[in-house]
C-alpha cells in the first residue's frame, strides 16, 4: 500500500515538475484547447437545441398542416390576407379543415396586462392538436351565432385565475369562458419555453370580432394566417403548391403571403443548423488543431530540453514505456484541464446565450462528457510523436549531453 | 551491500568489442577487451580523447550492448538480456555518476538523491532515510533542502555520488566525475569516492586526470580501443 502511494506521489511529482518547466506555454496551449472544447460543447448544445426545435415544430405545427402567412412587410392599408381568402380556400378544398387566425391584444377588466386574443374558427384546436383540459372548445354554433365565448390557454387560466363558466370583460364587452386548453407538445412533456414563458392567450370565434372590435367590418377580417390541414402528411407539399397557385390567381388579392409547411420550416432550420455547424465547427476545429499543434511543438521542445533527464531515468531503470508515458501524461493533464475549463466556460456561455437567443441551450451529458473525452484523445495524439521520440533516445547518448 | 565476499568478481568482460557504423563502414571503438572487476576494487580507466573510454564506461554501466563478446554481471551472462532486464539490473545493482551530474535543477539535493529509488520497485528500505544517509556520507546533509541548481559544481557532483550509492549498489561507475571541477573540488570528490571504496563499494571511474591515480587500486589505460592493465 505504502509502495503504491509512494509511486503515485512520485508520478504526480514528475508531472508537476514537467508542467512547471514551461508554465506560460502550457497555460497558453491549455487556453487554446479550452476555447476549442467550449466551442465544441456549445456547438453540440446548439445542434441538439435546433434538433429539439425541429421536433417541436413537427409536433406542434403538424406534418400535415399548411400555413398561409401574411408577409410582415404588409401593412393594414395594403391588400392582404382576410377571411374572404379563408372562405375561398374552404370552398376549393372542401374536404380539408381550415382555420383563419388573427392575433391582437385586448384589455381585460381587473388585469394590468392586455390579453392576447386569437380570433379563429372552431377547427384551430383540432389543427394545432391542442388538448381541451376543461370545459369545451369553440364549435360551429359559436361561429354561426357570433357567441361571445372564450377558450383560454392553461397558462392564461393559471395566471389570471380564469375558470370555465366565468365571465370576463374584454374591452368593455363580457365574454364567457367555455373551456381551457393545454398547448403542451403532443408527447405530453411540457417544453421549456412553455414552462418558462407560458403561451398566455385566449381564442374567440372570429365571427364575433366585427360586432365587438374595430379591427373588422361586418363581414371581413384581416388575418395573420390561415391554417389548413391536409388529409395525410404525404400530400402536404402538393396541397401547399395548389394553395399557392390559387391565391396567386388574378383578382384573388391575397397580397404577399408565404405558404409554409412543417417540412419547409424544418428545411430552413436544418439549413441554419448546417451554417452554424460549419461556421462554429470550423472555428472549433481550428482552435483544437492550433492547441494540438502548439502542444506538440511544446512537447518536442520539452523532450529536447530534458534529454539528460530522460537519459538519467533510463540509466536508473526506467523502461521506454515509462518514458513515453511521462510525456503523454503531461500532455493529457494539460488537455484534460483544458477540457474541464472548457466545460465550465461552455456552461457559463450557454447560460448567458439562453438570455439572448430564441433557443434553449441545454448541455446534455453527451455535450459535457464528449469534449473532455475528445480533449483526452487530443492530448494523447498531440504527445504521441514527441513521447515516441523521447522513448527512443539512447541513454548512453543522452548522458553525453551537457 | 555484501562486504563479506570482497574478492568475488562483480563484472566480467570476455572478448568484448563494440563497433559503430560510419560512412566508411564499421568502426571498432572497443577491441577484444577482457576485464574482471572484483568486489572492493577501485578501478581507474585513463586514456586519450577518442580512445573509447566513454564507450567502455557505457558497456560497463550496461547502457550499451557490446557488438561481440560477453558481459557477465554478478555471475550472470547478459548476452541475451533484454533492455528491460538491463534496466532492472541497473536499478538494483548499479550506481552511475555522470560527468555533467545529471541532477534535476529545480529539485532539492535530497529529492535528487531520492530520485534514485524512482524506478526501484522492490527496494525494501526507507528511501528517505537512505537518501539522507547517502547525503551524510558525502558531507552534504546540511544542504539537503537546497535546490540542486543553487549548489556549487563540487556539491552537485557529491549529490550525484550520493544518488549513485543511496541504494547500496554492487558497482559504482563514474564517468569523468571531476571533469567539470576545479582542483580543490576534484580532490574533495575523490576523497568521497575513496572513502566509499574503503567502506566496501566497488568503483570504476573514467578520467583524463592522471594526478588522481593514487586514489585507485587498479589502473587501466585504453588506447585505440585496446585495454591494458598498468601496475600502480
Amino acid at each position: 500500500m505504502l509502495m503504491i502511494v509512494t509511486r503515485i506521489v512520485s508520478a504526480l511529482s514528475d508531472l508537476y515538475e514537467g508542467l512547471r518547466s514551461h508554465p506560460g506555454r502550457y497555460t497558453l496551449a491549455c487556453l487554446v484547447v479550452a476555447i476549442g472544447v467550449a466551442a465544441l460543447s456549445i456547438l453540440m448544445a446548439v445542434s441538439s437545441a435546433l434538433q429539439l426545435r425541429v421536433d417541436e415544430i413537427t409536433n406542434e405545427f403538424g406534418a400535415d398542416v399548411v400555413a398561409v402567412m401574411r408577409d410582415n412587410a404588409l401593412t393594414g392599408r395594403q391588400p392582404g390576407l382576410s377571411t374572404d381568402h379563408a372562405r375561398l380556400l374552404q370552398v376549393n378544398f372542401q374536404k380539408l379543415v381550415t382555420a383563419p387566425l388573427r392575433t391582437f391584444k385586448a384589455n381585460a377588466l381587473g388585469s394590468r396586462e392586455p390579453v392576447t386574443i386569437i380570433a379563429t374558427s372552431e377547427d384551430l384546436i383540432d389543427i394545432r392538436r391542442w388538448r381541451i383540459t376543461e370545459g369545451r372548445g369553440l364549435d360551429s354554433a359559436d361561429m354561426r351565432s357570433h357567441s361571445r365565448v372564450l377558450v383560454v390557454s392553461e397558462p392564461q387560466s393559471r395566471v389570471a385565475g380564469w375558470r370555465t363558466g366565468m365571465v370576463v370583460i374584454l374591452d368593455e364587452v363580457p365574454f364567457r369562458i367555455a373551456g381551457v386548453i393545454s398547448v403542451d407538445p403532443i408527447d405530453g412533456l411540457p417544453s421549456q419555453e412553455h414552462q418558462e414563458n407560458g403561451e398566455r392567450f385566449a381564442i374567440i370565434p372570429w365571427t364575433v370580432v366585427p360586432f365587438w372590435h374595430s379591427l373588422a367590418n361586418s363581414s371581413r377580417l384581416d388575418l395573420d394566417e390561415i391554417l389548413i390541414r391536409a388529409i395525410n402528411p404525404d400530400i402536404t407539399e402538393k396541397l401547399a403548391n395548389n394553395i399557392g397557385r390559387l391565391l396567386a390567381q388574378p383578382g384573388v388579392g391575397a397580397g404577399s403571403v408565404s405558404i409554409v409547411t412543417a417540412r419547409k420550416l424544418v428545411a430552413n432550420i436544418s439549413q441554419l443548423k448546417s451554417v452554424i455547424l460549419i461556421a462554429v465547427g470550423a472555428i472549433t476545429l481550428m482552435c483544437l488543431l492550433l492547441g494540438a499543434a502548439s502542444l506538440t511543438s511544446l512537447m518536442v521542445l520539452n523532450v529536447r530540453e530534458r534529454i539528460t533527464e530522460i537519459g538519467l531515468r533510463l540509466a536508473l531503470g526506467a523502461t521506454r514505456r515509462q518514458i513515453a508515458a511521462l510525456f503523454i501524461m503531461e500532455s493529457v493533464v494539460v488537455t484534460l484541464t483544458a477540457g474541464l475549463v472548457g466545460m465550465v466556460v461552455a456552461i457559463i456561455v450557454s447560460g448567458w446565450m439562453n438570455q439572448w437567443i430564441p433557443l434553449h441551450l441545454e448541455l446534455e451529458p453527451s455535450s459535457l462528457i464528449m469534449p473532455p473525452v475528445f480533449a483526452l484523445l487530443l492530448g494523447m495524439v498531440s504527445s504521441w510523436w514527441p513521447a515516441r521520440a523521447a522513448a527512443g533516445i539512447a541513454p548512453a547518448e543522452a548522458m553525453r549531453v551537457d | 551491500m555484501d562486504t563479506d565476499s570482497l574478492t568475488e568478481p562483480v563484472l566480467n568482460l570476455h572478448r568484448v568489442s563494440r563497433s559503430f557504423t560510419g560512412e566508411s563502414g564499421d568502426v571498432y571503438v572497443l577491441k577484444d577487451i577482457n576485464l574482471s572487476i572484483n568486489q572492493g576494487d577501485f578501478v581507474m580507466v585513463t586514456g586519450p580523447s577518442g580512445s573509447g573510454k566513454s564507450t567502455l564506461l557505457h558497456v560497463l554501466s550496461l547502457l550499451l550492448h557490446p557488438s561481440t563478446g560477453e558481459v557477465e554481471f554478478l555471475g550472470r551472462s547478459l548476452s541475451k538480456a533484454s533492455e528491460a532486464d538491463l534496466g532492472r539490473i541497473r536499478a538494483q545493482h548499479l550506481g552511475i555518476v555522470f560527468q555533467h551530474y545529471g541532477l534535476l535543477g529545480r529539485r532539492s539535493a535530497l529529492e535528487n538523491v531520492k530520485f534514485r529509488f524512482r524506478y526501484l520497485a522492490d527496494f525494501l528500505g526507507d528511501a528517505n532515510s537512505s537518501s539522507v544517509e547517502a547525503l551524510r556520507s558525502v558531507g552534504l546533509e546540511g544542504v539537503k533542502d537546497r535546490p540542486a541548481r543553487l549548489l556549487s559544481g563540487g556539491e552537485k557532483q557529491r549529490v550525484a555520488i550520493a544518488r549513485a550509492v543511496a541504494a547500496k549498489p554492487q558497482l559504482v561507475v563514474a564517468d569523468e566525475p571531476t571533469g567539470n571541477l576545479d582542483h580543490t573540488s576534484a580532490l574533495v570528490v575523490m576523497e568521497v569516492l575513496a572513502e566509499l571504496n574503503r567502506a566496501g563499494y566497488t568503483l570504476i571511474m573514467v578520467t583524463h586526470n592522471t594526478d588522481l591515480l593514487h586514489f585507485a587500486s587498479r589502473h587501466l589505460t585504453l588506447t585505440n580501443g585496446m585495454l591494458q592493465e598498468m601496475q600502480n
